[in-house]
């Protein structure tokens, strides 16, 4: 009997030890000093291709690091905020998450759910992101994402609606009269002149950043109407409120606009029978795989506007943030500089035709007129994001606003009120967000 | 009295690993969320915020628009009631055809909400088939934006929810007609009952519990099972105008980040939710005692 026992214990103590890391690390020690580190990103829903250049990213840094093994993850536009939240709570957050910039990245910086970037990547490499991608994503003197591809918010028209309207694409109006006697001409001619779509909110985005931007003379402008300085109601912060409106009463969106989505809105567009969309650069791209190099130009909306940053144009970014709770921050910033290296971000213009966030892409790369432009653009006309130093919890207000006016049932003023109306609400509510903005706006100049 | 005690204690045991999946699944969730309703989530460490997340929400005229509109669906019970009601008297009568229609009947109810939403998306849209069908038949002047228009978003929801949902009770008075006594029937034939009069003296009553019942679970489905019908279709737009409770959590939790304010607000849908289970169990049992 007490032989049995002694066997019985002899093997369980085996077992254990078989078990234990101590026996295992001969065996397996190069294994387990592989970091995991993980993606998760969004993009390709815009950028098409931008997942295989991520996946090469991987592929080609962990050839350079055997010791690191990066798993890329392309997640579901709708899951960007929730699963993010999800994974910071299970504290299994990846090393790099996507967010968009300004206050959509700062909101996590405020709860402390993120890490500053430029904590782990050099100055050398963010230094070399075009400062219109960084302006409103800096707090506390830090830099909180890493610029993954630009998205310039502008216009894309189609040249052939517009000559068969008689109307002259390549004199393109500056002036806000010009370009609604353009639109009036496209739908005399039989064409949608501008196509959107209201049913998700989206769009209220792109109306309100391609052109409210345009009614300041710099951000500080729109900070004081957000802090209450100035009412939203009032000029220059209801600009795009009166266009808007003018749009819908000249019956110059397409009828259906109030039933399509966002992105049901561009697709119309790409049906080849509309004169005019907002867009950021690869839906514009998108446009033109599918109507053709000759068909598709882009264009700034022009406004009714003499400030100082009319004729300017809008660059956000998708970005990644780093959470809190990733294990390997260190590796991660290594691998932003990878990312953002020379090399790459020419691969990611080769691979999927979207704007990289650096400087250093190849102007010989470019082969078509409209890529062209938009370098130049990003160059010389870069300025500040209207949504992006927007509160987020504001937008959700100004979506239901917008939807409202463009269906027909309030008027611009009315717009506007309500409008000024949600800031004061949330000014009200959130007296520690109101802080963080009076602290963060100088910053984000 | 030791014995008994053992008895007790062995009970106790057998239903201890359901009491352990009811507490993980059910009350673990229920006592963290009504812990998350009284902190502020959106600063950093948690502060305790005691009420303020209620009185936010009870601040919020999107909240009263969404329980509004959770009222107005309510209001869909009745017509559901009636509409499976006649449907389930007429096949049980069993008119030409009959098993088909039931078959047919319940396909509604057995599709995927998600189905059915981009469906009739497609069917209510400003260019959608309704309006292509009514341009056809030159009757331009009905052609509206169903689903992008403040006025009509939630009707048309409601048209399509009566469709989808009304299959359930049908089947289910159906089942329960099969059951009843076919003397019944006869004997109010005899005593020369119409068909209104059978209906109103013989088949409701028969009907009463199985009602009682399917109210009830409408009554719930119109609080918190509509989410699907509203994110598909409209989101619960134009202008919040289709709003109810289910998504204005949603809205609050995930695009606005307020997760305190989505669980203080979940945890009143539950509370209004059980009141009317309560106030339908009493109702029930009152029924029954009439009934026995």
């Amino acid at each position: 009997m007490k032989r049995t026992w002694i066997l019985v214990a002899a093997l369980v103590a085996l077992l254990v030890l078989a078990a234990s890391p101590l026996f295992a690390g001969g065996q397996g020690a190069s294994k387990e000093e592989v970091k995991k580190c993980r993606v998760w990103f969004w993009g390709e829903d815009e950028a098409v291709g931008i997942t295989d250049w991520m996946k090469e990213n991987a592929a080609l840094y962990m050839k350079q690091h055997p010791e690191e093994s990066w798993e890329i993850t392309h997640i579901d536009i709708d899951a960007i905020y929730t699963g993010f939240k999800a994974a910071v709570e299970a504290k299994d957050a990846p090393e790099l998450h996507t967010a968009w910039s300004g206050l959509n990245t700062l909101q996590f910086a405020f709860t402390g759910e993120i890490v500053p970037v430029s904590d782990y990547v050099s100055k050398k490499v963010t230094d070399r992101i075009y400062p219109a991608e960084k302006q409103g994503a800096y707090w506390n003197g830090k830099l909180w994402n890493a610029a993954l591809y630009l998205d310039p918010w502008y216009g894309m028209l189609n040249r052939k609606v517009w000559k068969a309207a008689g109307v002259d694409s390549d004199k393109f109006p500056t002036e806000w009269k010009e370009f609604v006697a353009a639109l009036q001409k496209i739908k005399a001619a039989g064409y949608v002149p501008w196509s959107a779509g209201m049913k998700d909110g989206y769009y209220s985005d792109f109306f309100s950043s391609c052109m409210q931007y345009a009614y300041y003379n710099s951000v500080d402008e729109m900070h004081q109407g957000i802090l209450g300085q100035t009412s939203m109601a009032k000029p220059p912060h209801d600009g795009w409120w009166y266009a808007v409106a003018e749009l819908r009463d000249k019956k110059l969106l397409n009828d259906d606009v109030m039933s399509l989505s966002l992105a049901e809105g561009i697709d119309r567009f790409m049906k080849g029978d509309v004169g005019y969309s907002s867009c950021v650069q690869p839906q514009a791209t998108m446009a033109r795989t599918t109507l053709g190099d000759d068909a598709v130009d882009v264009a700034i909306c022009p406004v009714p506007s003499k400030a100082k940053l009319a004729g300017h144009l809008p660059i956000p970014t998708n970005p990644l943030i780093m959470p809190a709770v990733a294990k390997y921050k260190q590796e991660a910033g290594k691998f932003i500089e990878f990312y953002l290296s020379a090399e790459r971000q020419n691969a990611l213009y080769a691979k999927t035709g979207v704007m990289p966030a650096t400087d250093q892409v190849d102007p010989a790369l470019m082969k078509n007129a409209v890529d062209r432009k938009t370098l130049e653009w990003v160059k010389t006309k870069a300025c500040f994001t209207y949504q992006e130093h927007l509160p987020p919890s504001i937008m959700e207000s100004m979506f239901a606003i917008c939807q409202e006016m463009v269906g027909g049932d309030i008027g611009a003023k009315e717009a506007a009120q309500k409008f000024e109306d949600a800031v004061a609400k949330w000014r009200k509510e959130n007296p520690k967000d109101v802080e963080y903005y009076k602290k963060w706006a100088p910053e984000a100049r | 009295m030791t014995v008994s005690r053992g008895n007790n204690l062995k009970g106790y045991l057998f239903i201890l690993p359901a009491l352990l999946s009811i507490g993980v699944v059910f009350a673990y969730p229920l006592f963290q969320n009504l812990y998350f309703s009284l902190l502020d989530l959106a600063q950093a460490g948690r502060p305790f915020s005691g009420m303020r997340n209620y009185v936010l929400m009870a601040a919020d005229p999107l909240f009263w628009t969404s329980l509004r509109n959770n009222a107005l669906l309510i209001l869909l019970v009745p017509v559901l009631v009636v509409v499976a009601l006649v449907f389930a008297v007429v096949l049980f009568e069993r008119v030409r055809g009959w098993r088909f229609y039931r078959g047919v009947m319940l396909i509604p109810y057995i599709t995927s909400i998600t189905a059915v939403g981009l469906f009739f998306t497609l069917f209510f849209q400003g260019r959608g088939i309704l309006n292509t069908l009514l341009r056809s038949l030159g009757l331009e002047s009905l052609v509206v934006d169903w689903l992008g228009s403040t006025r009509w978003a939630l009707p048309a929801i409601m048209v399509v929810i009566v469709w989808r949902e009304f299959g359930f009770g049908a089947m289910l008075f159906l089942a329960r007609l099969a059951t009843v006594p076919e003397e019944l029937f006869e004997a109010a034939r005899l005593d020369g009952a119409g068909w209104l009069r059978r209906l109103r003296n013989v088949v409701v009553p028969q009907l009463a519990t199985v009602i009682e019942f399917y109210v009830f679970i409408m009554i719930v489905t119109m609080l918190s099972w509509v989410f699907n019908y509203i994110y598909v279709m409209t989101l619960g737009g134009p202008a919040r105008s289709t709003f109810v409770t289910e998504l204005y959590i949603y809205i609050m939790a995930f695009r606005m980040q307020k997760m305190g304010v989505a669980s203080g607000v979940s945890i009143i849908l539950l509370l209004i939710t059980a009141a009317l289970a309560f106030i339908s169990l009493r109702f029930r049992s009152r029924l029954l005692a009439e009934y026995e």
